[in-house]
């Protein structure tokens, strides 16, 4: 009698496993050139995107992933506005070379050319979303994966001064919609930050004041 | 007795070699011991009651350049573990302190990786972290508001205001000032500011 409940929630969990390992289940993609096709032809019509975001940042030494909340704006080429709204509220802008936080009534400039670290960050993000990154074998090497919704592709970096930093990202696109829903940035401690995109709108013209 | 006179001798020439180390104006205040109570002015504006966790948002200025992200300090068993990340996540450094003098480099980004940088950091968060002392340790109290403490390798002086730890100096054995860290109670934040090379910190606790 006692066990009982015990029993249920073992049943529970077991009956739950077949879903959550396909969700998580990642197999080598088939048709990798198909798919690579598709994704880079939907990407390279992307002009703008705006959507909504989650970062969770996962630290080997932390019980709990620290995770933030927000709004996200891209312009072709390299417009980018992370607002962060919870649990604290900042904005970080990458526009014309500089990038500037503001947070509060504080506002910092930094020239990107001139911090190797923040210019190859906007060059990674915004090539994941408009798909130059796919495209680039000189600098990255690929790797394709699927699960049941989402072609995974696994970007390495071939660039020292990148793989000091960066041990490679993945890339999660929407087997329907083809854009990308989650990025995954795996750093060499085993550490990673994950981004989540959702809400997304593409191609709808952003106010030129949002890159201010 | 010719022990106990040159015993005496070498404890006066240390003692000598120690006070002429300090700041000036150290010298002359009166030495006395710093008890467990009076050291709860470290912990006073640093929160773990968050799972034994403090969270910040940071930021550096240095070299023309501007970092800002997230601090992280954990409470842990027997060191608080200290890790800045820029906004996108990615880890600057990551220490480990054990006392006021001993601290471990977890980890730092490839192309901040020199000494001077490591030891900036580490130096600086220290000024301002609640951490046991160890050491050859000397206290000096100047009077309610202000505590001084002066240890082998640097000194420092605190100086408390309403049971709140409200400033910070950090001195070298030659009396020349490193970093000052003053804390603005209205904005929750410590402002860190080393000279030579030049390094601005603000460190702005969040609820």
């Amino acid at each position: 009698m006692i066990l009982k409940p015990i029993f249920i929630k073992i049943l529970f969990v077991l009956a739950l496993m077949p879903a959550v390992t396909s969700l998580f289940a990642q197999e080598p993609l088939k048709d990798q050139k198909e798919w690579l096709a598709k994704i880079n032809a939907k990407n390279e019509h992307i002009t703008s995107l705006q959507a909504d975001f989650e970062q969770q940042k996962v630290m080997s030494f932390l019980l709990e992933p620290i995770s933030s909340y927000g709004k996200f704006w891209f312009q072709k080429e390299n417009s980018i506005r992370w607002e962060y709204q919870k649990p604290y509220s900042y904005i970080i802008i990458m526009d014309n070379g500089q990038l500037r936080v503001k947070d509060g009534k504080d506002e910092y400039n930094t020239d990107l050319s001139a911090n190797a670290v923040f210019q190859q960050m906007n060059s990674l993000i915004s090539g994941s979303i408009q798909g130059d990154l796919l495209q680039d074998q000189q600098h990255y090497s690929f790797l394709f994966f699927e699960n049941e919704n989402q072609i995974i592709i696994r970007v390495l970096p071939k660039d020292e001064q990148l793989l000091a930093y960066l041990d490679y990202m993945e890339l999660y696109f929407h087997k329907e919609q083809l854009h990308m829903e989650i990025l995954l940035m795996h750093e060499p401690s085993g550490d990673f930050t994950k981004m989540i995109f959702s809400n997304s709108i593409l191609n709808k013209e952003i106010d030129e004041d949002v890159f201010k | 007795m010719f022990l106990n006179r040159n015993l005496l001798f070498a404890v006066g020439i240390i003692l000598l070699i120690l006070n002429a180390c300090s700041p000036k104006d150290i010298r002359a205040l009166q030495q006395k011991e710093l008890t467990a109570e009076n050291l709860n002015v470290f912990s006073s504006q640093i929160d773990f009651s968050s799972k034994g966790l403090a969270k910040f948002r940071f930021h550096i200025a240095a070299f023309d350049q501007n970092l800002s992200g997230l601090l992280i300090l954990q409470e842990q068993e027997d060191s608080i573990r200290a890790v800045m990340m820029t906004d996108f996540g990615l880890k600057v450094i990551d220490i480990s302190f054990f006392n006021q003098s001993a601290y471990r480099i977890n980890h730092i980004m490839k192309h901040i990786d020199y000494d001077f940088v490591k030891e900036s950091f580490a130096l600086n968060l220290m000024m301002i972290l609640p951490l046991p002392q160890k050491g050859n340790l000397r206290y000096y109290l100047k009077n309610d508001l202000q505590y001084i403490y002066q240890k082998e390798t640097q000194i420092l002086r605190l100086y408390n205001r309403e049971n709140n730890l409200r400033k910070v100096e950090r001195y070298t054995r030659g009396s020349k000032i490193v970093s000052t860290a003053n804390y603005k109670p209205e904005l929750m934040e410590w402002v860190i500011i080393q000279e030579n090379p030049s390094i601005e910190m603000i460190i702005k606790r969040l609820k």
